[in-house]
């Protein structure tokens, strides 16, 4: 009898054991930059060299050349899309990054505006996790 | 008894860990938040920034600071008279406040009320005012008491041909000096010399479109050093000037504003001020 009490009592808290293993390895114990936070950085970061590298320019003369570099040179597990409109919010440009599909189910938006030849314009880039990769 | 205390010391210790590693991980969280709060604070830099290129883009002037330990050497370039941007920048305030703050969620007020009118109105280094009014077609550039210029150089150039012209009385004893160089359809033509400050000294350049271009550079509206112009045509000149001023205060802005606000609210943040560079 004592013997079974004992094994009971350590068949307890080998239990308690694993399930404080399990949930400790579910937690992230190590501290990281917030994925959303650092995302967001990025898209602004983004819509920042398009304005002054002059590739908007180039984009509203109708070259997306310097644009779809500058989201090629994005890091591979990002996904990411911009999007220029008009004043009254009708899309009149959009130039997504080569390899991306649907939109992730966390997406960071960020947004700018700007004046070319007396027109408003606004800039959107919205960025995400690419499935499957990193 | 012994199996029972070893128990519970075993489930206190495993007890413990857990409550460790809640707290960890609730830690981690409040590391997200606390960095993800100031984000506001860079979309607010944008807002501002983005809203001083556009104004700057739809009003003008061209305007370039430059300091040395010495002087400081402000220039500014545009047409004369301005065009009157009425319209423009109620439609500009309209966007800000309505589609652009709602697509990024924030609340945002611009004040323009102080450039209505189509007036272009900055405040520059804290000290010196330029206006240039698209209805009565002149500007102005002074401050409170004596801008303190030891010099003007300014670029006037125009279609028409040059008619008469009543030129400035130069002195040699004079404290400012002054060099102006007009390009036309009738050629080029430079004056320089030097006048006196503290009083007023004028000059008026006749086109063949009828038009007149007066400038005044001296004590004018008030101010001591200062550069007023105006031209009565119907086609606006292109108009460059610079001015030498003395050493820009260290503890005062080094930059231009519009005498226009904005405010922005998103989220904690709360930024308000004038619109500039």
């Amino acid at each position: 009898m004592k013997a079974f009490v004992m094994t009971m009592d350590a068949m307890v808290a080998v239990s308690f054991m694993l399930t404080a293993m399990i949930m400790l390895s579910a937690m992230s114990l190590e501290p990281s930059a917030p994925r959303g936070a650092y995302m967001k950085e990025m898209t602004l970061d983004l819509l920042s060299v398009i304005e002054k590298s002059g590739t908007l320019g180039n984009l509203m003369d109708g070259n997306s050349t310097g644009i779809r570099s500058l989201l090629e040179a994005t890091p591979d597990q990002v996904c990411m899309s911009v999007y220029i409109a008009n004043s009254t919010g009708q899309t009149i440009a959009v130039i997504p990054k080569n390899g991306c599909g649907a939109l992730g189910s966390e997406v960071q938006v960020a947004s700018r505006h700007f004046v070319y030849y007396g027109q408003l314009y606004m800039l959107k880039a919205e960025s995400w996790r690419k499935e499957g990769v990193g | 008894m012994k199996g029972f205390i070893m128990m519970v010391v075993s489930v206190a210790l495993i007890s413990l860990l857990v409550v460790f590693a809640a707290s960890l991980h609730e830690s981690h969280l409040e590391m997200e938040r606390a960095l993800a709060k100031p984000q506001a604070l860079d979309y607010a830099a944008f807002f501002f920034d983005d809203t001083a290129d556009s104004l700057n883009s739809l009003l003008g002037p061209e305007i370039a600071l430059n300091k040395t330990n010495a002087t400081t050497t402000l220039k500014i370039s545009g047409l004369l008279p301005v065009k009157n941007s009425s319209a423009d920048l109620a439609q500009y305030e309209t966007f800000l406040e309505g589609r652009f703050a709602n697509q990024t969620g924030a609340l945002a007020d611009a004040n323009f009320s102080n450039m209505s009118g189509g007036r272009v109105s900055l405040i520059i280094n804290e000290k010196y005012f330029y206006s240039a009014d698209p209805a009565s077609k002149d500007m102005i550039f002074s401050a409170q008491n004596s801008t303190n210029a030891s010099s003007y150089s300014l670029v006037v150039t125009t279609d028409f041909a040059r008619g008469n012209y009543v030129p400035f009385n130069f002195s040699s004893g004079g404290d400012l000096a002054v060099d102006i160089r007009f390009s036309d359809a009738s050629g080029s033509m430079v004056w320089s010399g030097k006048v006196y400050s503290n009083q007023q000294n004028r000059m008026d350049m006749n086109y063949s479109d009828g038009s007149t271009l007066s400038i005044e550079i001296g004590r004018t509206h008030g101010s001591d050093g200062s550069l007023w112009m105006r031209n009565t045509g119907a086609s606006p000149a292109e108009v460059s000037w610079s001015a030498i001023l003395p050493k820009a205060d260290s503890d005062k802005r080094f930059g231009y504003e519009y005498n226009a606000s904005l405010s922005y609210v998103q989220g904690p943040i709360r930024v308000a001020r004038r619109i500039g560079r």
